[in-house]
């Protein structure tokens, strides 16, 4: 059964890369987040962010730590999806040059489409689905998207490739919301899942947050 | 890494005036002890190395409060690797799970050999922790 509207809580996948750095912005919206690493965990969930990390890393450990039917199932059952960066990747039905994983979203993607690491980058762009002020935005070894399915809306389409894109039910973000001060994506995210998070619809700029807030969440902090 | 907690807890318990004092007897730059101090952690991840030849010994550093583990030998210098590995792996994601640690610990087959620090003459000791 689908929550209700501003119930439930939205999950991290957490077996590798950008886990914290979800919760914190989560947290910071002041919507009810917890990471996961067992089936179990997904129960009651509205929402499930896929974060970013190195996709084949990520695509093994969810074969080995038996969560990949799981998620399907849980998908299947209504829950929403977010994949950032190496997430989008795993979720895309095509994947040029290798297997897919997950295949739940139409679109195709192509890994490490910019280049080498030192082709990383930082810029800003308006996505009006999102914010009605540009967002900031970081790509870090990022995919493309380079093509979506009819059943799939394009939210950021720059130069040539498609950066943001979703579905009823997937949201895909090639770059890196978490390690922004922008809350906007979550929000947005979160407001797909059904829940009510704070905040209006600019670009949801925390001034609290820094590079390091996500160590509130380690462990031993 | 107990060495490591102990100094950042005293670090945070600390007075503020006495903070300098910290700074300057440990050698580092005051306003890393500001920052340790306010997170209550290092600000980089920290991943433990060196001698981790068991899926415990790798829960046992989570659980210190390490951000990972990097194992090298205790994989490819048991009789096992492949299994080891994947054990290894999956303690240090359940590093919280006493159940999940004791099944993935099993038929493991012989762990890296290593030496006895109790047998070991204290010249050639790295440190003078643990047991």
């Amino acid at each position: 059964m689908p929550a209700a509207a501003g119930s439930g809580s939205v999950g991290v996948l957490d077996l590798q890369g950008g886990v914290q750095e979800h919760l914190d912005h989560l947290r910071r919206l002041g919507v009810p987040g917890r990471p996961v690493k067992r089936a179990a965990e997904l129960e009651g969930l509205a929402g499930l962010i896929v974060p970013g990390g190195e996709s084949t890393c990520l695509s093994r450990l969810l074969t080995i730590f038996d969560l990949r039917e799981p998620i399907e199932q849980a998908y299947r059952g209504g829950l929403k999806l977010w994949g950032t960066c190496a997430g989008a990747i795993l979720l895309a039905r095509e994947n040029l040059g290798e297997t897919p994983y997950f295949g739940l979203i139409d679109i195709a993607v192509s890994r490490n489409a910019f280049g080498s690491q030192l082709d990383s980058f930082n810029r800003a762009a308006l996505v009006p689905a999102v914010a009605r002020e540009p967002v900031p935005l970081t790509f870090i070894r990022a995919p493309k998207i380079v093509r979506v399915g009819s059943g799939v809306r394009v939210l950021l389409q720059l130069d040539d490739y498609i950066a943001a894109a979703e579905d009823e039910r997937i949201l895909v973000t090639v770059f890196h919301p978490e390690l922004t001060p922008s809350l906007a994506f979550h929000r947005y995210f979160a407001r797909k899942c059904g829940l009510n998070p704070a905040g209006t619809d600019d670009a949801g700029l925390d001034p609290d947050w820094t590079p390091l807030s996500w160590t509130c969440f380690s462990s031993h902090a | 890494m107990r060495a490591m907690n102990r100094e950042i807890r005293q670090l945070v318990g600390i007075p503020a005036e006495e903070i300098m004092g910290f700074a300057k007897a440990n050698g580092l730059p005051y306003e890393l002890a500001l920052e340790v101090r306010t997170l209550g952690r290092l600000p980089v991840v920290n991943f433990a190395a060196g001698g981790i030849a068991t899926p415990a010994d790798a829960a046992l550093m989570m659980q210190l409060g390490c951000d990972g583990v990097f194992v090298g030998s205790g994989i490819f210098k048991s009789s096992d690797p492949v299994r080891r590995a994947r054990a290894i792996v999956k303690a240090t994601a359940y590093f919280n799970d006493p159940e999940k640690l004791l099944e993935v610990s099993m038929d493991l087959g012989e762990p890296m050999p290593g030496l006895d620090v109790a047998n070991m003459p204290g010249e050639e000791r790295l440190a003078g922790r643990g047991w």
